[in-house]
């Protein structure tokens, strides 16, 4: 399966300070396919050179398999890149916007008609076609900006930080909007500085901290790559100490915690090789537990990302 | 005591602070200074000839201190609250202990004061003057004092504006049309009301004041004051009384008050965080439904969005017509002697106000063209079409040239009928005339030369928005200025060698022309990527 994205030793950097050095990593189709690394990682770096905003100062950069230099008009008309700030013609209404990129993109106007339609229709934006884009919402100008994206159907979606700024609501509808497009077919290409908010939504992650890659792989595997240790987390109708002994009482278990004093949710960190999570769930029900969810515990995903970068401020 | 007016210090010298740091304002003083040692180079050999060197120096440097006061000035003084409004931390200011009064000082006297140091060092250069003859030390000061008093009224004019306005762009054009009804329009006006009370006319008390507004605003004009200043000894000697101080400073105290007045109504928060609401149907800027897209779809988001489109530009050419119109009437009831308008006259006028009206619209089209993509970070998603970013600015600029087009067949019209009447009237050695080669050659020469440097200040502005976010237009007026300047320097301006020096500056305008569109895609490519 020929990768969508295929990076080999991309460098880029703004006059001394080095944005991006030696990143090498792919990512295949229809995947969605998370990016993250702290502020001033080089993740925006790495999408300008992915949407062939900047040029590559070393290495290679392939999308579809073409390199992003030599088949820039190809490549872009495959892809569809969301930068993270707003930049919208705002005194245009949506449908003139959308109307406006798919003009830009050669489809007629029948084309545009139905594309349009359709990519309202997916961003619940139908019913404010008419609407000025600076009247809206944040929440809904990103999903304009989303539809712009679409309009000339790309296979490929680079999206700059796409969830920063909105509600929790407006993240969630954003995530699921995102899902659909992967069941269409396409690939999705976003960044985040957090982890834990791409975590149930990607097929696989890239972690950059100050311009190199720190992993790139499957979901799973970064867990995996954390040792042989994995965590999951019980949350209880109220507290219970007994679940604490019983936990502990099974071989395999590392270390049981409470999240905070009155809370009931603990955290258990265990042996995978020895132990499974139905094991734990069966010592929690013997315990006599009210268990209201049991699922792996996300923190895990931020201690992950926590022990791969290092702390502080990038120096120049 | 000193504790209350330490966020008041605090915002005047971050102020200063940023007029120090910022790039623009060392160029400026630069180029000015540049400016005027070129001046004492061009008079060098009339010095040595002329008996009183030192007034005509003067009066160049008054001038160019003049004009560079108010371009600069311009771009400054319009932006003092309005580049907070726009970044949005108007709000966070008023937050703090600033009161409006406290916000209104600290960001306008550093501004201020950066224009007077710039004039008072000058003032010991200046009186080389005295030495070289024909002015007298009393006569700098108040042509200083002068400058001074228009900059107090400039600085406090263009922040009014700058409270009242959203945008500095708007501000700018506020201040600039200001400009015109305070100093160029009393001009126009003085002549047919002193012909009228030559020839018997009307006398009445309402019209006395009126007659009296227009002979006073003439007489604060301050380049008139200048002028008198230097070549009639005007003001009885005394450096620091002059018939412009007292308009300028009462002017200026009476703007500051009124901006300090209505800075809660403009400058509310409320106002700030509210979403600006537009009705909910298509519409262009001027709020009318817009066409489905063109094959050429940046040229017609340019032409409707930028521009206006159609029904703008018919707006427009109705305004402009209704303009043009009552300009004719006017000119027809103060035109004593000749009887009415004729046909060459109106002609005349409808040409000359075509003129004024396209190169207004041609400078606020080269500064949009570019500056509000890279205002609203649109350009990114512009450069990612799959197209040149040549053919983005192609597009672009046939959008936006569109929209001049009525304006110039307004202006052939107007030329047209003006030929036209001189052909019929002026006898037959006019027309044999128009038929020489030496008339065909002029006239092309001079379309050449006009259409190159109209096309040079437009290109020049539209790569200069795409470098700099402010006074782009205003750093093209010095630019250009100062070549034709240097041009001129070397060509020795007023010579037999006039036609050489056309021709000259026009290949090199013509030159500069394709090289900065030549430089106008990378520079989006750039800006895009910046983003």
């Amino acid at each position: 399966m020929e990768p969508v994205i295929d990076i080999r030793g991309l460098r880029h950097a703004y006059k001394t300070h080095i944005a991006v050095a030696g990143v090498t990593f792919t990512v295949n189709p229809q995947s969605i396919h998370g990016f993250v690394g702290p502020n001033g990682a080089g993740k925006t770096t790495t999408l300008k050179v992915l949407a062939t905003l900047l040029k590559p100062q070393m290495g290679s950069v392939g999308v579809f398999g073409r390199d992003i230099v030599r088949d820039r008009t190809e490549v872009r008309r495959k892809i569809g890149y969301m930068p993270d700030h707003f930049s919208m013609y705002r005194q245009m209404t949506v449908f003139e916007y959308l109307d406006f990129f798919g003009a830009a993109y050669g489809l007629s106007q029948g084309q545009r008609d139905k594309i349009i339609g359709d990519v309202l229709a997916l961003t619940d934006m139908a019913g404010r076609k008419n609407d000025f884009i600076q009247g809206l919402s944040r929440g809904m100008q990103q999903r304009v900006s989303l539809a712009r994206v679409l309009v000339h159907d790309p296979d490929l979606l680079l999206l700059d930080e796409p969830a920063s700024g909105l509600d929790p609501r407006a993240r969630i509808e954003l995530m699921e909007i995102l899902q659909e497009l992967k069941r269409l077919g396409k690939t999705i290409f976003i960044s985040s500085h957090i982890l834990s908010e791409l975590a149930e939504l990607c097929d696989s992650v890239t972690i950059l901290d100050r311009g190199a890659v720190k992993y790139t792989g499957s979901m799973r595997g970064l867990i995996s790559n954390n040792g042989t240790d994995d965590a999951y987390a019980f949350t209880l109708t109220a507290e219970h100490p007994q679940i604490v002994e019983a936990l502990n009482s099974i071989p395999g278990v590392k270390s049981v915690q409470q999240s905070a004093p009155g809370e009931p949710r603990y955290s258990v960190t265990f042996d995978k090789e020895h132990l499974t999570p139905n094991m734990l769930l069966s010592a929690a029900l013997t315990s006599g537990a009210q268990i209201v969810s049991f699922t792996e515990d996300v923190k895990h995903l931020n201690q992950a990302f926590m022990d791969l970068t290092e702390p502080g401020v990038r120096p120049e | 005591m000193i504790a209350r007016f330490l966020p008041l210090i605090a915002l005047f010298s971050r102020a200063v602070r940023d007029e120090v740091r910022g790039k623009f304002s060392p160029i400026i003083r630069a180029t000015a200074a540049l400016f005027l040692l070129l001046l004492v180079g061009v008079n060098q050999r009339s010095f040595e000839y002329q008996a009183a060197a030192g007034q005509g120096l003067l009066m160049m440097i008054a001038m160019v201190n003049f004009f560079g006061l108010t371009l600069v000035g311009l771009g400054s003084f319009c932006s003092a609250i309005t580049e907070e409004k726009e970044e949005g931390t108007l709000a966070l200011l008023r937050m703090t202990r600033l009161n409006p009064l406290a916000i209104l000082l600290g960001k306008s006297t550093a501004r201020f004061v950066g224009g007077l140091l710039f004039l008072a060092v000058q003032i010991p250069f200046t009186m080389l003057c005295v030495t070289l003859g024909g002015a007298a030390r009393d006569q700098i000061l108040r042509v200083y004092a002068v400058l001074g008093a228009y900059l107090f009224f400039l600085c406090n004019l263009g922040l009014f504006w700058s409270v009242i306005c959203r945008r500095t762009s708007r501000a700018v054009s506020l201040t600039f049309f200001c400009g015109i009804v305070f100093y160029i329009l009393p001009w126009f006006l003085a002549g047919p009301l002193f012909l009228r009370s030559f020839t018997g006319g009307p006398a009445s008390p309402e019209f006395g004041l009126f007659e009296w507004v227009i002979a006073h605003l003439i007489r604060s004009n301050p380049l008139g004051d200048i002028a008198n200043t230097i070549f009639n000894r005007g003001g009885g000697g005394f450096p620091f009384t002059s018939d412009s101080l007292p308009f300028h400073l009462g002017g200026g105290a009476v703007f500051f008050i009124l901006s300090w007045v209505l800075f809660d109504r403009f400058c509310s928060n409320a106002g700030e965080a509210a979403p600006r609401k537009r009705k909910l149907t298509g519409g262009s800027a001027y709020g009318l439904r817009v066409p489905r897209p063109w094959r050429l779809a940046i040229a017609w988001k340019d032409f409707h969005f930028i521009t206006g489109g159609k029904k703008g530009m018919g707006i427009r050419l109705i305004l402009y017509s209704v303009v043009i119109g009552c300009i004719c009437a006017w000119s027809n009831s103060n035109k004593f002697g000749n009887g009415n308008l004729d046909y060459g006259d109106i002609g005349g006028i409808i040409r000359w106000s075509a003129l004024i009206l396209f190169t207004a619209e041609f400078l606020s089209v080269s500064t949009r063209i570019f500056g509000v993509e890279r205002k609203r970070q649109t350009l990114g998603s512009l450069y990612l079409l799959p197209t040149s970013p040549a053919r983005i600015a192609w597009q672009k600029f046939l959008g936006c040239a569109l929209s001049l087009l009525p304006l110039l067949v307004l202006w052939q019209i107007g030329a047209w009928m003006q030929d036209d009447w001189q052909y019929h009237h002026s006898g037959s050695g006019y027309g044999s005339y128009r038929g020489s080669t030496e008339y065909r050659e002029e006239l092309f020469l001079m379309r050449c030369s006009t259409i190159v440097q109209y096309l040079l200040i437009g290109t020049l502005t539209a790569y200069l928005s795409l470098k700099m976010q402010r006074a782009p237009l205003v750093t093209t007026f010095l630019i250009v200025g100062f070549c034709h300047f240097l041009s001129g320097i070397m060509f020795g301006v007023g010579s037999s060698s006039g036609e050489a020096w056309v021709i000259f500056q026009t290949f090199i305008m013509a030159v500069a022309t394709i090289v900065l569109a030549i430089r106008i895609p990378g520079k989006i490519a750039d800006c895009a990527a910046k983003e």
